[in-house]
């Protein structure tokens, strides 16, 4: 079968690094949390500033590509 | 997407999610095929931004029927206004061979397929078939990725065009103008008509069969 050629790693389907696109260089600490256990986590942000789509994207891929960091789930392959 | 979030809205809690907090999605959770990490990641952060089922179907079902990846992320290689970030100080790389300080530039073109799916395992398997199985030029190592390669080329172009349609479809939510379209995208006609009535029965008594939106029979039941 074809997929012997390829590692196991070679599934990789595009990483979560969709949502990982954390990129954050820093992990800033949260002020006095905003959210509480009830409403949960990161909670209403409005007014909407909208997502710069390009820079977003360029990051998932760089994250992806291990640029950001090394992952415990490293995209090699 | 988490880190754009953050810098959108400091001080909110998505300044504080650790970076790869969802690496482990990779190759379908822990490269072991399931949901690719894409959808999985896609879906996470739609479902925390409160996102209507409608839009997080919309999102599935675009990553199940699209013909990815698309050119997108050569073709914005091309425009020259992308900076490698990170660790790529070194900026773009045309070799082979990863090299760690810089970034591998996109691969121009290539095969397409539609996964049929969001599991990792067929969406990658559709795409090898797509591009020719093991003679094709786009599996080898070079493209379709190996040990010695940062990811492969296909999935971290995927990627891109991951993040680009959730970005898109994030504001287009936000700003309320999403397509008159948006919530067709939903179940297939087929998965719907396999739940319902010619492949699982739907007692109404007891408890469901079997669930899911995806299609069952182009990607896993032939």
């Amino acid at each position: 079968m074809a997929m012997n050629k390829l590692s196991r790693r070679q599934f990789l389907g595009g990483a979560a690094v969709v949502a990982g696109a954390a990129a954050l260089p820093i992990i800033s600490s949260v002020a006095p949390a905003t959210a509480t256990p009830a409403t949960g986590f990161p909670g209403l942000l409005t007014p909407w500033v909208a997502i710069d789509a390009t820079a977003a994207a360029r990051r998932g891929y760089e994250i992806y590509k291990g640029k950001w960091g090394a992952a415990p789930t490293a995209q090699s392959g | 997407m988490i880190g754009q979030l953050a810098l959108n809205f400091p001080g909110s809690t998505w300044d504080s999610i650790p970076e790869g907090s969802f690496n482990f999605g990779g190759g379908g959770v822990n490269s072991w095929g399931s949901i690719c990490g894409g959808a999985l990641g896609g879906a996470a952060v739609l479902g925390q931004l409160g996102a209507t089922t409608a839009v997080k179907d919309e999102y599935l079902a675009w990553y199940e029927r699209t013909a990815l990846p698309s050119n997108a992320a050569y073709l914005d290689y091309l425009t020259g206004t992308w900076t490698p970030g990170g660790t790529a100080t070194g900026g773009w790389d045309v070799g082979t061979t990863a090299v760690a300080t810089k970034l591998a530039i996109p691969g121009n073109g290539g095969p397409q397929s539609a996964a049929g799916s969001i599991l990792c395992h067929a969406s990658w398997t559709e795409w090898f078939k797509a591009a020719g199985g093991e003679a094709g030029a786009w599996t080898k190592v070079t493209y379709g990725g190996s040990s010695s390669l940062s990811g492969s080329d296909r999935c971290g172009r995927l990627v891109y065009d991951c993040v680009y349609e959730l970005a898109t479809l994030l504001n287009q939510w936000k700003a309320g103008t999403l397509p008159a379209t948006t919530g067709t995208l939903s179940a297939s006609a087929q998965a719907t008509g396999c739940m319902n009535t010619s492949c699982h029965t739907q007692s109404a008594t007891a408890a469901f069969e079997s669930r899911g939106k995806t299609d069952c029979v182009d990607s896993c039941h032939k």
